[in-house]
């Protein structure tokens, strides 16, 4: 039998093994708002580790004058709010078609969409770029928004794919006794099912969405809609100066709603799976 | 009736169908005929068939490129995995502030590549000394000192861990959705049997996600064999080709070289690459299960 | 319930996304190019100019620009002057190449008189400037090294500049005296001097790796004192090669700096580092151009007191360029679309050349490209720039601007690994001259 001892001794083992890993995981963001704090010269000359000596509030300032983070936030937000929607409008369905409705040809479509798994995102830039200028699509949000959808596609089918093969065919079967059409069942039934899947479809693209460069950088020509990557470019100078100050006030400005908004969601989230879990 | 429910599914699919095919596909082909020309984009393109292919498989450059992404993929998908997993289980066992935790570990994924990469290059630097220096001076490891970048047998493992200190949490995320999903009532029979702690991991949990972590493996090889981030940003392949990976030497190519046909062939080596693995790895994972 | 709202959000989300696709468009359409001139009407005609630049916003030229472009709208309430920035380089060639190869290129664009640009000089899209400085009557005006500099191969002048510049070598006068040295006069005294410095614990110095230009400079120096702009010229096409004695000579040299003198961890430094070693008094020497001299002076735009500079030192008596033959340059130039050239572009620019020299030095502290009127207060050290800018005979010409891009790739990658000692300057040359031969043939035809 374990002692009390044992089981106390581990529980500090395992908070300090929490902590460590918190300390880790956190210092960015606190080295980045540290950083943001400090006036030019205390970023120069002291060591990067240090403390800010006061609170100096003009990186802030020069941020939000010289460039437009708020907008590049926005515009990034909108960017992988419209991917992530239409990845799942469209994954989602098609992934259930192919598992479920067994229509032939089904496993050439799936296999089909798993080439795209592979490809590295760049193989489309030059091409769309072409095809954008065509048709007049270059500053839109919609740029950006269909490549990153194209690529999230094979992963996001694969992903619900895997899950719905576990979904046993009764109940669809007793649901389509019920007189229920294949879109009911699934907006009913097999959707709110893979809802971990979802979970994990969003939470995998977002970051990659959110930290997307090359293809802003190529398609978005305009100020006005910048993605926030782009954006913190703009305080890199003529021959490599790069004003850090503003750049981590950019940073540490931008965190923070991202964070808030993932705690709410997370919540939420966690709950619903609990609650899945428990159902069993 | 019986046409409505062929045409049915298509219907489901077909939106998605021309997403793809738009955005993947039809670039692919492009790219393909791409590669099989010279061009500056405002010269003439030059056919010239295979060339670039001969000399993708010349290119000194390309080749440790190539290796390095190997190194990258393998180190980088087992360390995610593994670091993952342990802050998974972690979470699961403290009893306040899950939450909180989950969104703190989460950070580093929401910064962006370029404060992370800016982070580590400050705290790898030696002049003016960074954290990782001054602690090994602090604890008198003065010789252990080193301009860590700058160092081309390091750059690489370092390139590879920053990249999964970045990543490593959306895997994290992933597994403790999993160990979560698992029936109370399983694990509840289970301590009733006398499997706890541990043990209860190693027969009961484990087992049951195999599946995700098969799946996030396909995940993680996919996306380390196309990393491209952290390389860039924080060595720019550097010193040297020490820590050039396939995407990153493809991108100089096609836009500092401004040599598209090059660029795009090596995008079509990479496409074909990830298909093999891909297509390997899916092999060894329906292997796996049939043996259960 | 819920769903009817899910579905109504859905509906209004891609409504949005439809809209916001129109309105971008419609944006774009608005910010192209200047439109032509439909008859002679006697009131100025709309002259919008989109100027996509590489440089940061903040820069002191393109805010006297935009400065200016404000007091022009005033008489001229048809003009609009609109700057979008990409500082970051790579990213700002990345883009002007993409909106090269579509026929897409903004009314003003940044560039440097590299082979990509002549390219785009060949295919006749950008208009000569060499002809607008004419027709306005500026060209006088202009310092020599700002009229010369951006000019192509065959001596046509495709770029305007707004800056000019020198590159000194910055010293530390009492990190100097501490080791008991003085300014290096031939390159050898440069290595002893260094060496001096080292051993008294001083890091001689400072440079970055994080971009490749300033080693290449180091490459530069050497080639040349012994044969002038030549080597380059010819080594771009491959008619010169590394390992000729001048190539070698210089990757010894770089060589011999990288293990020995430079700054630990330089390879992976970035600009701000460098410089800031170098003010800090941690290391004694930094090369670097007039464009950064802000840094260099105290609040009354002097230079500090433990601040000086050298020029290029010379290699032996043998040399083909002399000591007042160094790097200048007028950093990088802007070009106009050659069908954006309308005459309300020529009245601007005409009112832009008059005004542009004088904002741009005394109230943006910028050396400009124009030759501004010298005040009596302008600080000793401006006028001693100006002084040398307006002297310079022959001046270097930028390794990472003449060759081409596909072997500036490679030099980049390969220069940093000599210098960290990966490389012999045997095997660095033969890698470059094998870079050279296959990728020369695709831009310099002739």
């Amino acid at each position: 039998m374990k002692t009390a001892a044992f089981r106390y001794g581990s529980r500090i083992l395992l908070y300090a093994m929490v902590m460590v890993f918190v300390i880790v995981q956190v210092y960015p963001i606190f080295w980045v708002i540290a950083s943001s704090l400090k006036t030019p010269e205390e970023v120069a000359r002291n060591a990067p580790y240090s403390f800010p000596h006061s609170f100096y509030f003009e990186n802030y300032i020069n941020m939000l004058q010289n460039s437009r983070i708020p907008l590049y936030f926005l515009n990034s937000s909108l960017v992988a709010v419209f991917t992530l929607l239409l990845t799942i409008l469209l994954g989602a369905p098609a992934a259930y078609a192919i598992e479920k409705l067994r229509f032939r040809g089904n496993t050439k479509v799936m296999a089909f969409f798993l080439l795209g798994i592979m490809i590295p995102i760049f193989v489309s830039l030059l091409p769309m770029f072409q095809i954008y200028n065509a048709l007049g699509l270059r500053n839109t949000y919609l740029s950006l928004v269909l490549p990153q959808v194209g690529f999230s596609l094979p992963l996001c089918i694969y992903l619900y794919c895997g899950f719905m093969r576990y979904v046993p065919n009764s109940l669809m079967e007793s649901a389509y006794l019920d007189g229920a059409g294949p879109f009911l069942v699934f907006r009913k039934i097999i959707f709110p099912m893979s809802r971990n899947t979802t979970i994990t479809i969003i939470t995998f693209n977002f970051i990659f969405i959110w930290n997307e460069f090359t293809f802003a950088n190529t398609f978005m020509t305009s100020s006005r809609m910048k993605t926030l990557p782009l954006g913190l470019n703009d305080f890199v100078g003529l021959y490599g100066y790069t004003d850090w100050g503003a750049t981590y006030a950019a940073i540490a400005v931008t965190i923070i709603p991202t964070l808030v908004l993932y705690f709410i969601l997370n919540k939420s989230v966690i709950e619903g799976m609990a609650a899945g879990a428990v159902k069993g | 009736m019986a046409i409505r429910r062929i045409i049915e599914p298509w219907l489901f699919v077909l939106p998605a169908l021309v997403v793809y095919i738009f955005t993947v596909i039809i670039p692919i082909f492009w790219s393909f005929t791409f590669s099989l020309y010279e061009w500056n984009g405002i010269g003439d393109m030059k056919f010239v068939g295979i060339d670039n292919y001969m000399r993708m498989f010349r290119d000194n450059v390309f080749l440790t490129a190539f290796k390095n992404n190997l190194i990258f993929t393998g180190l980088g998908t087992v360390v995610q995995i593994v670091i993952g997993m342990i802050m998974a289980i972690l979470l699961l066992s403290i009893r306040w502030f899950q939450n909180l935790i989950k969104v703190v570990y989460f950070i580093p994924c929401v910064i962006s590549s370029m404060a992370i990469c800016q982070i580590f290059s400050k705290m790898l630097s030696v002049n003016p000394e960074g954290v990782v220096n001054a602690l090994l001076g602090a604890v008198g490891l003065d010789s252990l000192k080193a301009a860590f970048l700058s160092d081309p047998d390091l750059t690489l493992i370092i390139v590879t861990l920053v990249d999964a200190y970045k990543f490593c949490a959306i895997y994290m995320v992933i597994y403790y959705a999993a160990f979560i999903s698992i029936s109370k009532d399983i694990i509840e029979a289970s301590i009733i049997d006398g499997c706890n702690g541990w043990k209860q991991y190693r027969y009961i949990r484990f087992p049951l996600i195999r599946g995700i972590v098969f799946i996030t493996v396909v995940m993680l090889v996919s996306g380390t064999l196309k990393g491209f981030d952290v390389s860039y940003i924080l060595t720019n392949g550097g010193p040297g080709a020490s820590s050039e990976l396939v995407s990153t030497y493809m991108y100089k190519v096609t836009f500092n070289s401004v040599n598209y046909g090059y660029g795009s062939a090596m995008a079509v080596f990479m496409v074909v690459e990830c298909l093999l693995v891909v297509s390997l790895l899916r092999k060894l994972i329906a292997q796996a299960d049939t043996e259960d | 319930m819920k769903k009817q709202i899910l579905s109504m959000l859905l509906c209004s989300l891609i409504l949005a996304m439809i809209v916001s696709a129109c309105g971008g468009n419609g944006n774009q359409k608005q910010s192209s190019s200047s439109q032509q001139s439909s008859g002679s009407e006697v009131s100025s005609k709309p002259l919008k100019i989109h100027y996509l630049t590489a440089k940061q916003m903040s820069d002191g030229a393109v805010q006297t620009l935009v400065d200016l472009a404000n007091e022009y709208k005033k008489e001229h309430p048809d003009f609009e002057l609109e700057v979008e920035s990409i500082s970051d380089r790579p990213a700002y060639l990345q883009k002007i190449k993409i909106l090269a190869s579509s026929n897409e290129l903004p009314d003003w664009f940044d560039a440097d008189p590299e082979p990509f640009f002549e390219d785009l000089v060949e295919k006749g899209l950008v208009q000569n400037i060499e002809e607008v400085y004419q027709e306005i009557g500026v060209a006088d005006k202009f310092f020599k090294v700002s009229t010369d500099y951006p000019r192509s191969d065959d001596g046509s002048l495709y770029l305007i500049t707004w800056n000019a510049n020198v590159e000194y070598f910055w010293y530390n006068k009492d990190l100097f005296a501490q080791a008991g040295v003085t300014p290096p006069t031939t390159f050898d005294e440069f290595l002893q001097v260094s060496e001096q410095l080292k051993s008294h614990g001083i890091t001689p110095i400072s440079i970055h790796g994080k971009d490749f230009w300033p080693l290449l400079r180091y490459m530069a120096f050497i080639p040349f004192r012994m044969e002038g702009n030549d080597y380059l010229d010819k080594l771009r096409k491959g008619e010169a090669k590394m390992a000729d004695p001048a190539g070698i000579k210089a990757a010894e040299f770089v060589q011999t700096l990288g293990l020995n003198y430079f700054n630990e961890g330089w390879s992976n430094a970035d600009y701000n580092t460098s410089l800031e070693l170098f003010l800090g008094g941690k290391a004694a020497m930094y090369y670097m151009g007039t464009w950064q001299v802000k840094d260099m002076v105290d609040e009354n735009m002097n230079l500090l007191p433990h601040i000086g500079y050298f020029k290029m030192p010379k290699l032996s008596d043998n040399d083909k360029t002399t000591v007042n033959d160094f790097f200048a340059n007028s950093g990088i130039g802007t070009a106009v679309r050659k069908d954006a050239y309308t005459p309300e572009m020529r009245d601007f620019l005409q009112f832009l050349f008059t005004r542009y020299a004088d904002k741009a030095l005394y109230e943006y502290h910028v050396i400009p490209s124009i030759q501004p009127t010298i005040k009596d207060d302008l600080p000793q050290i401006y006028k001693d720039i100006l002084n040398d800018i307006h002297n310079v005979q022959t001046y270097a010409k930028v390794w990472d601007v003449r060759l081409d891009p596909e072997t500036n790739d490679t030099i980049g990658r390969e220069s940093t690994a000599l210098a960290l000692g990966l490389l012999t300057p045997e095997e660095f040359a033969k890698r470059m001259d094998e870079a050279i031969a296959q990728n020369a043939p695709k831009y310099f035809s002739n």
